[in-house]
């Protein structure tokens, strides 16, 4: 990641564009891979990733540089896709779609090569979507991002012992799926 | 340490690389001797960390970035331009008193000008005692015409134009 200079940060904040789109070529990848895992939908990743944006471009003027801005960035993106997640997942119709691409996921049958993987990294991204946004933030920041504990527990504004808990809980559920995949193939 | 315990550790510091040098041997130490927490911890490596390990990072498209940019530059379009409005903000931005407070100070403000507007119309003493002031003043100021009238009068008289009791003690 392209770190982004102290008075890069002040000049978006006063409102300068250019530097505003500096932060936005560093980050904006992280930004969406958190969004796009979180979501696992890539017009709703899109649409979140525009809302975080503004919002940092909103906010700016109050960051006090007390944390990292890739940490402070991390808690809104988690936040907004989070919240995202909620609010679809009351959706109905939704539900009913992941339950149909679960089952096609679990009836997958693992090929060999390329093509293992891609539905291996496929069903990785269909199976956090069983996990709760709260876990699934957790994950995705530490399983993808490869952030560590402390940055977790910064980025979303929880205790260690929380994020070591979703974490065991998160895994847990993944690993039941994973037995329910095998035993559907037998 | 007990299988539970050790599947517990499989599932956070030991596939995120967290456990110490003791920790990490005493854990190897029982995957060596219990066939369920090796075949729990091979598991946990294929399904929770392979998978994750070759995930490609994602690039939004471009058109995300036009949105923001979009939405940015309108934003800063209907900004307060005005130097007034600049000098405002600045003033909000650096005094910025929470909304309650605020209100609460103009209120107290307000009724201290009140206050004072009230007790300098009002008279020191009752109406009777404002009556009585009234006559005392129209006495003393016909004293006082009276005085003036004889002063003129001795101006040409013997104490050289000094006519007032005052003038007239003190000379």
């Amino acid at each position: 990641m392209r770190e982004i200079s102290e008075p890069t940060v002040r000049d978006a904040a006063q409102g300068s564009v250019e530097a505003f789109e500096a932060i936005y070529r560093a980050y904006g990848p992280y930004v969406y891979n958190v969004v796009y895992r979180m979501l696992h939908h890539a017009d709703d990743a899109q649409d979140v990733t525009q809302e975080v944006f503004v919002t940092v471009y909103r906010k700016l003027k109050t960051f006090e540089f007390r944390s990292s801005l890739k940490t402070w960035l991390y808690r809104i993106a988690t936040n907004l896709a989070i919240n995202h997640a909620k609010k679809r997942e009351r959706e109905q119709h939704r539900t009913v779609a992941l339950d149909e691409k679960m089952a096609s996921v679990l009836a997958t049958d693992p090929a060999q090569g390329a093509v293992e993987r891609h539905l291996q990294r496929e069903q990785v991204s269909v199976l956090l979507k069983a996990l709760n946004p709260d876990q699934r933030a957790c994950l995705v920041l530490r399983d993808f991002e490869g952030l560590t504990y402390e940055e977790i527990a910064a980025a979303l504004d929880i205790n260690l012992n929380t994020v070591r808990s979703r974490l065991k809980r998160g895994r847990e559920k993944l690993l039941a799926l994973s037995k329910e995949r095998i035993q559907h193939e037998m | 340490m007990k299988c539970r315990e050790v599947r517990e550790v499989i599932l956070t510091d030991y596939v995120d690389a967290r456990l110490s040098e003791d920790a990490q041997k005493s854990l190897e130490r029982h995957l060596a001797e219990c066939v369920g927490c090796r075949e729990f911890e091979a598991q946990a490596r294929r399904v929770l960390v392979a998978p994750f390990r070759q995930a490609d990072r994602l690039y939004p498209p471009e058109a995300v970035w036009d949105k923001i940019h979009a939405r940015i530059v309108e934003e800063e379009k209907s900004r307060p331009s005005s130097r007034l409005a600049g000098f405002w903000a600045g003033l909000t931005d650096r005094w910025a008193f929470p909304k309650p407070a605020l209100a609460a100070a103009a209120l107290v403000g307000i009724l201290a000008v009140a206050l004072t507007v009230t007790l300098l119309r009002q008279p020191a003493q009752g109406p009777d005692g404002a009556r009585l002031d009234l006559e005392a003043e129209a006495a003393y100021v016909a004293a006082l015409l009276e005085g003036a009238g004889a002063a003129a009068i001795s101006d040409s008289g013997e104490n050289g134009g000094f006519g007032t009791a005052i003038e007239e003690y003190f000379l």
